[in-house]
């Protein structure tokens, strides 16, 4: 369970966060929605420590993990599975040793059974011959999906999704929401979507919250997303399902 | 502006100290990134042999050819020439040719390699994932620029010397046995020693200039073109400063 | 076939070591794989000794300065050095600095103890001798200005004795240089004197034919007489070429002299008066002879004219 309370958050004179409380259930799928630039990667970043809140705190399973060690956060980063935005892939490295990557540095598991692992991660996301490509030979929704083996290599607890569905074509997408929602099927998995997709949030989440102005302004079940009152969130929501018959390319930011 | 032209620099300069001690902290950790010191070693040192090589060569013949220029007199023995040369390679152009080069060789590839992995966020997933992303890319570098660099001075400096030697003996100006006679008239074994300490020095300004300016990178591609210039230029500016910092200290 | 990375950082690593430690006992001039044994030695004043310098034995080195320092303790000057292990530094053995230091040749010369004194411990002191280069210098300063004042005086004197020498007009240089130039006149006078004798004696020739053409004309007993006298006529030329011969001779001799004598051919040739008198008494000597030879009928013919007796 994560817990975010009373989070600020601001950049230079820039305010990013105002007063955000957030509360993530084990093994629920939350969507954190909003239009760009509202402040949700900023949170996102905040849920596994990557920045620092100016004042609140972030407790994941009880801890704060502002107030413990660098080494402590770290070994509890590792619950945690990420992926990125345009993936993250480590340039240096082909397909095969960025998913290995993880299981080589923090798994005890001999080479071979990390040659299997990988296999399996791979598999799972659908990609198979690809082990040898580096990431540049790769097309956006391949790296997607490579990133998603490598966040899932270690069997984290929570993973969270950084727009996962931008910049892809609408077939490439439901792949990769596919991919998500049988992920989170698995026992045990919390997620959280970070993305301005409707498509995504009604077709993977549980819940969303929706952030704007700098604040949490709603939150609650994807049921009650089609009946709450809230005029801005409605103008969202038509406005992404009114896109969501379009070509992709609209969608994007 | 005053927050611009002050402020700006002694907060550079704090994140940069805190990031190198941030590194140190992270010294203990050495296991994990054993295998990518060997890498930087390798990329950064052994790569960078024949660069410098050939730039101590020739400014090891240059520097003879043009000492023999200027002392063309009956009254000075020709020795000399290898009592100038031999110094001046040891002392100076073998650890600055070097560190002028690899400033803009590994400095920039340094730079240009962290500002990359910032803009497309490889090192938030190196974080993410529960790695400490300064102990895995900037130590590395860094302990391979100071490793590497004094291999890189010997190698410079040595083939100048060897440069200067050839030229000198078929160039007509002296012969080898000269040459060395005059080089062993004036010199002091600290000289190497000196020569030594620079590189260490300049070992480590450029690598972690480079990882500093590589590892803050902000602004996407351009910002990594910025920190690319900035890391080479810098490097080139603190390698000149800390050049006569220590001859005035040292010496 | 690719080498690991661990391989590659590694051998550049030793590579770079061992140049690095050879290239500084090669410049230093040490044995580059010798092993060296390292002493000290206890000096009055560095002299311009500094770390690097050579360690000699006998004008050959042996290893170098590695150190040098100011003993406070024992207020002196501390010279650390290494020595091949080979040279057996014994008892009795000495250091001192020699050496300009102007020229940067300042060395550490030992001086070995007997061979069979026990050998001193390494690391131990090899007492030093002074050889106070400067002080040498100060002390046989002044002698050496008075011998170069003394060489300076002689040159002098040399030289104005020769200028004298050459001015005097009673010196011997002078009197030889004039009597040389009195024998070349003399010559030239005998040779004048000589020739108007010739004259004389070819008239009488000529004298002698034109009476041997009358006594052929006139008695056989006239001609007998004539002969006679003709006979000791040409005696007499014979007897005047003899003494003609003489002063050539005696010219040669002369030359020879001048030749031989010290530096005295010099002024000779560079007294053309001289050379041009002793040139042309000898062309008219050699016209004479020559005119002799060509003509000897313009000296009989007038023998016809004239009786000789």
């Amino acid at each position: 369970m994560i817990e975010v309370r009373n989070v600020y958050k601001s950049f230079g004179s820039l305010s990013v966060l105002e007063d955000v409380s957030l509360t993530v259930q084990d093994e629920e799928t939350l969507a954190i929605i909003g239009k760009s630039g509202s402040g949700k990667s900023v949170l996102m970043k905040h849920l596994m420590g990557l920045i620092k809140p100016d004042k609140g705190e972030v407790i994941v399973d009880g801890t704060d993990i502002n107030a413990v060690s660098y080494q402590e956060l770290r070994d509890l980063r590792q619950r945690f599975g990420m992926l990125f935005q345009g993936g993250a892939l480590f340039d240096s490295m082909n397909v095969f040793d960025n998913v290995a990557f993880p299981l080589r540095t923090f798994s005890p598991l001999p080479e071979d059974e990390v040659r299997a692992r990988v296999r399996e991660n791979l598999a799972e996301v659908q990609l198979e011959g690809v082990e040898d490509k580096a990431p540049s030979e790769l097309s956006g929704g391949m790296k997607k999906r490579v990133a998603l083996a490598r966040a899932v290599a270690l069997k984290p607890q929570y993973i969270i999704y950084d727009e996962p569905t931008s910049g892809l074509d609408p077939e490439t997408s439901n792949t990769i929401n596919e991919l998500i929602r049988s992920l989170s099927e698995q026992s045990n998995i919390t997620s959280i979507v970070v993305t301005h997709d409707m498509h995504s949030v009604l077709s993977i989440a549980d819940r969303a919250a929706f952030i704007h102005d700098q604040r949490i302004r709603w939150l609650g079940t994807i049921d009650e997303l089609h009946t709450a009152e809230d005029p801005v969130l409605n103008g969202f929501v038509r406005a992404s399902e009114y896109q969501i018959g379009k070509p992709a390319a609209a969608t994007n930011k | 502006m005053l927050e611009r032209h002050i402020l700006g620099p002694i907060e550079a300069l704090g994140q940069y100290v805190l990031l190198l001690s941030k590194a140190f902290r992270s010294l203990g950790e050495f296991g994990i990134y054993q295998k990518n010191l060997f890498q930087q070693m390798v990329r950064i040192g052994i790569d960078s042999i024949p660069i410098v090589a050939l730039a101590g060569l020739f400014s090891g013949a240059v520097l003879t050819v043009q000492t023999a220029y200027q002392l063309e007199s009956p009254f000075i023995p020709q020795s000399i020439i290898g009592s100038i040369v031999v110094p001046s390679m040891v002392l100076e152009l073998g650890a600055v040719v070097t560190g002028f080069i690899l400033a803009g060789r590994v400095g920039a590839r340094i730079a240009a390699e962290l500002g990359t992995m910032r803009v497309t966020e490889q090192i938030d997933a190196l974080e993410a994932m529960g790695l400490n992303s300064i102990g895995y890319l900037i130590v590395p570098r860094v302990m391979a620029g100071i490793l590497m660099f004094p291999v890189l001075y010997i190698t410079a400096t040595g083939v100048g010397i060897g440069g200067g030697v050839g030229v000198a003996h078929y160039g007509g100006f002296l012969s080898a046995g000269e040459f060395v006679a005059g080089a062993r008239q004036f010199f002091s074994p600290f000289d190497p020693i000196f020569g030594l300490i620079k590189s260490f020095v300049f070992g480590f300004i450029i690598t972690s200039v480079a990882c500093y300016k590589g590892y803050y990178t902000g602004g996407g591609a351009e910002g990594v073109g910025r920190s690319t210039t900035e890391a080479a230029v810098l490097s080139c500016v603190y390698i000149l400063f800390a050049n006569l910092a220590l001859a005035v200290l040292i010496l | 076939m690719k080498y690991s990375d661990e391989l590659k950082v590694g051998l550049a690593l030793v590579v770079a070591a061992l140049v690095f430690v050879l290239g500084l006992r090669y410049f230093q001039d040490l044995p580059l794989f010798e092993t060296t044994d390292s002493y000290y030695s206890l000096v009055e004043n560095a002299a311009g000794i500094t770390s690097g310098s050579p360690v000699r034995v006998n004008g050959v080195s042996v290893g170098a300065v590695r150190r040098v320092g100011y003993d406070a303790d024992e207020r002196q000057v501390r010279v650390d050095f290494y020595v091949e292990q080979r040279i057996r530094i014994t008892e009795g053995s000495s250091a001192s600095i020699t050496g300009f230091s102007a020229i940067g040749d300042v060395k550490l010369d030992l001086s070995l103890g007997p061979a069979d004194n026990e050998r001193i411990p390494r690391g131990g002191l090899v007492p030093s001798h002074e050889e106070d280069f400067f002080g040498d210098i100060a002390d046989r300063a002044p002698a050496l200005v008075n011998r170069a004042d003394s060489l300076m005086i002689g040159m002098t004197s040399t030289m104005s004795s020769v200028s004298r020498l050459l001015e005097e007009p009673d010196s011997d240089f002078r009197k030889t240089l004039q009597s040389v130039e009195r024998t070349s006149d003399q010559v030239n006078r005998v040779l004048r004197e000589e020739q108007q004798r010739l004259a004389a004696t070819l008239d009488s020739v000529a004298h002698l034919t034109g009476s041997l053409n009358r006594i052929a004309e006139g008695s056989e007993d006239e001609i007998e007489a004539t002969l006679q006298d003709v006979q000791h006529l040409i005696k007499r030329l014979d007897s005047n070429l003899d003494s003609v011969e003489r002063s050539t001779d005696r010219l040669d001799n002369i030359l020879e002299q001048i030749e031989s004598g010290e530096g005295t051919l010099g002024l000779l040739v560079n007294d053309p008066q001289l050379y041009h008198r002793m040139d042309s008494t000898v062309v008219r000597l050699h016209e004479l002879i020559d005119d002799f030879q060509q003509n000897p009928r313009r000296y009989l013919k007038e023998l016809k004219l004239i009786d000789i007796f």
